[in-house]
């Protein structure tokens, strides 16, 4: 675990095309001059990686890392910030706002905020301002695709973002380097690129179900002991589409 | 059950036994605690003093001037040699002593740092391995390590193993897919309960989980006393 071992092969997520647009949001917003507003979106349908590319940020910059749940108010939210800090919460809002402002001037670390739609619909999004203000401290905010859409309305905090960045859906390469970390690395199995096509259609482009598909056909290659698959090994296998089954007909 | 007597003959104290896993700050905590809130320039006594306050403890004075000399290397601290006293009388022999002022404040968490003043990479792997494996909730061994492994620290296959396996042995994750055979990996999630906090829990040398969130230390449950085998 040194630091400076960096000669082994070790697997990681890091080529993904969503896991590098996350990171170099992230250092774009570190890198900015003062002036710049230091708020970025990060946003994309589910599925996407966005979760993978925010623990790799995360732990990549040292970020204070929170998760929003559904039923939290502006002061849950400052409890679970400061609870990541270490810090013993005051007793008032305000007073929260002022000491996770701080401590995040003082430490320099930046703050990542995940599923940050739960929060829009309530009045917290502007609690997110004020830590932004207080502190001009890098935030990374993550959501799903209507989150922009659903940030609108709040002007202020608008204006504030430097980056708007889409999640991208999987392409080939993604599909390739998720077929080497989840297929070819654990069990020396190749997969064609041909197939990798048929298994992105069929998985809209989402690297969640691409995942799910990969595991199908390493079952399937592990059982038939095949060391190379592509679409004329692979024929009539099924792929999981996410869909959920149609109607039953009777066969008349 | 022989008494463990740390300290005497073998090298570091577990930090088990450490005041950390009495719900007490550590001297180094202490430490860094009490120089943030002096307003000027302190002395090596006066840190001492109000480390004890903080500890209410006795507190060893080389632990204190280490940590200080430590913080000066890595560019926390400055330092002068108080030549006069306040009055402006001219100071001689053991009257004179070094004066240190705050001039890098990074915040609540305190700076581990070696004897150059680098900071310390020790545990920064499970550090990784922790903050991901909070934000994933649900993983196997693979996908752990590719997700902690960055730029800035190296996790292997081997480290997110390791971790797995004491954490699950010691309560923090439950399996919810078994391994079955050669080319399968179990699947752990975190419980919500065991998610303690920021610090990662350390995997001592005996096996035990230390939780330095909670200060508590966590037996695998085939040693408990009365508990299955």
């Amino acid at each position: 675990m040194s630091e400076t071992n960096r000669s082994v092969n070790l697997p990681s997520v890091a080529p993904l095309q969503n896991v590098a647009l996350a990171e170099s949001v992230m250092q774009q917003l570190i890198d900015r001059p003062s002036h710049l507003p230091g708020m970025a979106a990060f946003f994309g349908p589910s599925g996407y990686g966005k979760t993978i590319a925010a623990s790799y940020v995360a732990t990549t910059y040292r970020a204070y890392y929170i998760e929003c749940k559904s039923t939290w108010t502006k002061k849950a939210i400052l409890l679970a910030i400061l609870r990541e800090m270490g810090v013993m919460p005051a007793t008032t809002i305000y007073q929260m706002v002022e000491q996770v402002a701080e401590q995040l001037v003082l430490s320099g670390r930046p703050l990542l905020i995940d599923e940050m739609d739960h929060i829009v619909e309530k009045k917290a999004v502007e609690l997110i301002r004020d830590i932004y203000e207080a502190s001009n401290a890098p935030i990374l905010m993550i959501g799903e695709e209507q989150f922009p859409a659903k940030l609108k309305r709040w002007e202020r905090f608008h204006n504030r973002m430097l980056v708007w960045q889409q999640a991208q859906a999987s392409d080939l390469d993604d599909a390739r380097e998720l077929a080497n970390l989840y297929v070819t690395q654990p069990d020396g199995i190749e997969l064609a690129d041909d197939l990798l096509e048929d298994v992105l259609r069929h998985s809209r482009q989402a690297a969640r179900r691409i995942v799910v598909n990969l595991e199908l056909i390493r079952k399937q290659a592990l059982r038939q002991s095949w060391k190379y698959v592509d679409r004329a090994t692979w024929a009539d296998g099924q792929l999981y589409t996410g869909d959920a089954p149609a109607r039953r007909r009777v066969a008349v | 059950m022989s008494e463990i007597r740390p300290g005497r003959d073998r090298g570091r104290k577990p930090v088990s036994l450490t005041h950390a896993a009495q719900g007490v700050v550590s001297t180094q905590d202490a430490v860094w605690q009490v120089i943030r809130q002096f307003p000027g320039e302190f002395a090596h006594r006066d840190v001492c003093r109000a480390a004890q306050g903080v500890m209410k403890t006795g507190v060893n004075d080389d632990t204190v001037r280490s940590y200080l000399r430590r913080l000066a290397a890595g560019g926390y601290l400055e330092s002068r040699d108080q030549k006069t006293s306040a009055s402006g009388k001219p100071l001689k022999g053991a009257a004179r002593q070094r004066l240190y002022r705050l001039v890098r404040d990074t915040g609540i968490e305190t700076p581990r740092l070696t004897r150059d003043g680098q900071p310390v990479t020790q545990g920064q792997g499970q550090e990784s391995l922790w903050q991901t494996l909070r934000i994933l909730g649900e993983c196997n061994a693979q996908e752990l390590a590719q997700t902690a492994n960055n730029a800035r620290v190296a996790v292997s296959l081997a480290d997110a193993r390791h971790y797995i396996k004491h954490l699950h042995a010691c309560g923090y994750l439950v399996m919810t897919s078994r391994n079955n055979g050669p080319h399968s990996m179990a699947r752990y999630r975190l419980l919500p309960s065991r998610n303690t906090g920021p610090k990662a829990p350390q995997v001592q040398r005996i096996k035990v989980v230390f939780d330095s969130n909670t200060g508590e230390t966590h037996v695998p449950a085939r040693h408990q006393k009365g508990g299955p085998e």
